[in-house]
């Protein structure tokens, strides 16, 4: 590739045409997603440090809002690639600005040119020039003129050698969490793919935490692609199991579910499975017992454990059974030093829809079921 | 170029330029007036010190024309020899060396806006750097501009590219908010499909069109005036429209750059001297023992010229090759039978390091603060420390 513009000051990279070859074969027509692949993988290894990815910079999370976020040297750096011509402004998703949790120290323009496979950080400014100087646009984006953006990345490489502490921050007022059955009538809202642009489509602060909370991210993805998230029960009877349900032998050591009480007697035909939720305190394990009653119906068991023996249950974690119209039917929480909460045992004709809901705090992750 | 030596040229006279070639400075008459009548017969202001008064007033001043005028001239050769310089690694443009003279003058506004006055002795430096970028990155834009069909061109403007271009062609506010709307739906559904490249994108058909109006439709309740739900063919006549101005404001555009007008403003130079400067002029040289200095020349050299010695083999070479035989990267890589890439890492790896040896030496020394703000000027400072060295050495 030639390089027309060499300048010493600024990093000039090729983007390699097998990356975007596979990139665009996986990803096809999500351009967001796309771009963003491309910037990070390009960029990135040039890094000499390590760094650490966001568990933002996901294809959940790019469908909606362009930007990724990784750290580097203890600060958090937003990489915002574009395709436009114009470097004379960038142009930062407000998410990336006025969402405590995803604010950055320092954002690095990123100009992309798919048809010449190049990519150039042509500068780098800070939180605190965005908050001061940007100009709000109605689509929920800052813009910031060049003149707050330096050009020279070495800048801040010798920066953060010289003064880790560069003062680059303004502080934001926290938002406000979003209680968990709006948050359930919200996805089933924005789900719907013909809206386009969900982030505008509800106040700021209540899609700042949908977008945030990596499980309800994860749902409208998914409602938005046509993914069911609902687990078929009945598949389970005919031994057909998801990825993400495991048998309790791969999860659990084997003298663990013994004293768990999950009995696993000579006469006990249950059919039981396992998946790992991330919850705040760490991994946790929700687990699933199915029996046939002689009548037909089905028997439904549901625990939820502490990710080993040795862990417990955030105090004060509630695991709840909700029917298809949203009411809950039954409720349990934990106590201190729980390892282990269950729900009463229940006898369902097949074919009802149910859902379990896992909540610690703010924290909610939901999981539907069909028998 | 003849070099300007007298102090009331330096803040009063232009460039002028006959067959792409210098031929002679130009006085504005305003500006001259004013520097006169500032100076008196008094011989007690030097050039760096008027340089950062002006630049204040710039910032300052309700009627900053005047202060900018001063300061446009004052960065003349500065923008000279920063073109001058860049010329050669530029490959087969077609813009005339007074073109891009004009073009990166006209920055001046924005440059005196980001540079921080206080930290005296930076400003020409920094202008040069930023003279250099801003033809960059106009050529860059250029480039792209031409391979691209209008419906490709769109998918890679900024919202400000559009909405300038309107306001040129004198659209109202109400019509630019709706075409920004229009064209920002646009953005987001004629992304391609079968491959990543965007230059030769073609029109959308029916469909695209319907789905871009559909999606109008959805967001146009965000305009602050009102705007009636629209058709398909009624969004295909505007994006066409935005795709016609923005070509016709991109190419050719030298003449629609707002270059600073030296001496534009109306009243009375004196008025204005005396009502609002007066503070500023005992303040200034009431400071002027406490600014932030990056003008140790004479120190910054010697600091230097070791860096560069204990500099691996590679490195130096690098630096010679490109500051002192003008070479550009790709030259490089071909005589030392490289990649590009390597080139490029190498030579930025180098000016990071010295750039560290730079600013450690300026905190340890001239205690500053090492902040992104102070060290960018640093970085212009070791830029034309380079140019300067490799030159001499010649």
């Amino acid at each position: 590739m030639t390089i027309l513009f060499d300048n010493p000051n600024q990093i000039e990279l090729e983007i390699s045409p097998d990356l975007v070859e596979q990139l665009w074969s996986e990803l096809g027509a999500s351009w967001n997603i796309f771009l963003n692949q491309v910037c990070l993988q390009t960029f990135l290894p040039t890094l000499e440090e390590d760094v650490t990815l966001d568990e933002i910079s996901v294809p959940s999370f790019w469908t909606h809002v362009n930007g990724a976020a990784f750290t580097w040297r203890n600060k958090r750096i937003i990489l915002i690639p574009e395709i436009s011509i114009d470097t004379t402004e960038c142009t930062i998703p407000q998410e990336w600005v006025d969402i405590p949790k995803l604010a950055g120290d320092y954002y690095l323009a990123v100009q992309i040119n798919p048809d010449e496979l190049s990519l150039r950080v042509w500068g780098y400014t800070t939180h605190k020039d965005i908050k001061l100087s940007a100009t709000y646009n109605f689509d929920r984006t800052y813009s910031l003129d060049a003149q707050y953006f330096i050009p020279d990345l070495n800048v801040l490489w010798v920066v953060s050698q010289l003064n880790a502490n560069e003062p680059t921050r303004v502080t934001l007022p926290a938002l406000s969490p979003v209680p968990a059955t709006q948050a359930e009538n919200l996805l089933s809202r924005l789900g719907n793919s013909n809206i386009i642009q969900p982030r505008l489509e509800i106040p700021f602060s209540l899609w700042a935490g949908l977008i945030t909370n990596n499980n309800w991210r994860q749902r409208l993805y998914q409602l938005r692609q046509g993914i069911s998230t609902t687990t078929n029960l009945g598949l389970w009877l005919q031994n057909t199991f998801a990825d993400a349900w495991q048998s309790l032998d791969t999860i659990l050591s084997p003298n663990l579910g013994a004293s768990f009480g999950l009995r696993t007697t000579e006469n006990d035909t249950s059919i039981k499975r396992v998946k790992c939720l991330n919850l705040p305190d760490g991994e946790a394990f929700l687990v699933l017992g199915l029996d046939t009653e002689p009548d037909g119906r089905i028997g439904v068991r549901i625990q939820l454990r502490s990710g080993s023996q040795d862990e417990f249950l955030a105090s004060g974690t509630c695991l709840k059974l909700i029917s298809a119209s949203g009411d809950v039917i039954q409720s349990v929480q934990s106590r201190n030093l729980d390892n282990i909460i269950q729900l009463k045992r229940f006898k369902s004709p097949v074919g009802v829809e149910f859902s379990v809901r896992v909540e610690v705090g703010e924290f909610v992750v939901m999981e539907d079921f069909v028998l | 170029m003849r070099v300007r030596q007298n102090i009331t040229d330096i803040f009063s006279t232009f460039l002028l330029f006959s067959d792409d070639r210098t031929s002679g400075w130009a006085t504005d008459a305003r500006l001259h007036r004013s520097i006169k009548a500032f100076l008196g017969n008094s011989d007690k202001y030097k050039e760096d010190f008027l340089a950062v008064y002006w630049h204040k007033q710039s910032q300052t001043s309700k009627n900053p024309q005047l202060a900018l005028g001063h300061m446009s001239a004052y960065l003349q050769e500065a923008c000279y020899w920063a073109i001058y310089k860049l010329m050669p690694r530029l490959q087969d443009s077609q813009e005339k060396m007074s073109d891009f003279f004009q073009i990166a003058i006209a920055g001046v506004p924005k440059i005196l806006h980001t540079c921080n006055p206080d930290v005296s002795g930076s400003l020409k430096a920094y202008a040069s750097t930023t003279f250099a970028n801003i033809i960059r990155n106009y050529l860059r834009q250029n480039r792209e501009v031409n391979f691209c069909t209008d419906w490709g061109l769109l998918l890679k403007i900024s919202r400000k590219i559009l909405i300038e271009s309107l306001q040129n062609s004198g659209y109202d506010t109400p019509t630019i908010e709706r075409y920004v709307l229009a064209w920002s739906c646009y953005t987001h559904i004629y992304l391609p499909q079968k491959s990543p490249q965007l230059r030769q994108r073609k029109a959308p058909d029916g469909e695209i069109w319907q789905q871009i109006a559909v999606y109008y439709n959805q967001m146009r309740r965000q305009l602050s005036s009102n705007s009636v739900e629209c058709t398909k063919e009624t969004i295909e006549h505007w994006i066409s429209e935005c795709g016609t101005q923005v070509r016709k404001y991109l190419y050719p555009s030298i003449k629609s750059l707002n270059s600073p007008k030296p001496g534009y403003e109306e009243g009375e130079i004196q008025d204005d001297l005396v009502d609002t400067s007066s503070s500023l002029l005992t303040e200034l040289i009431e400071q002027e023992e406490q600014t932030t200095r990056l003008d140790q020349k004479h120190q910054i050299n010697t600091l230097l010229q070791e860096a560069v010695t204990k500099l691996d083999d590679n490195a130096q070479q690098l630096l010679q090759l490109y500051y002192q035989q003008n070479l550009t990267q790709q030259q490089i890589a071909k005589q030392l039978a490289v990649q590009q890439y390597t080139v490029s890492r190498k030579l930025s790896k180098t000016r990071e390091s010295l750039l560290l040896t730079l600013t450690r030496w300026s905190q340890e020394t001239l205690h500053i603060t090492v902040t992104s703000d102070v060290v960018k000027y640093i970085s212009a400072t070791l830029e034309e420390w380079l140019q300067t060295y490799y030159t001499q050495k010649l």
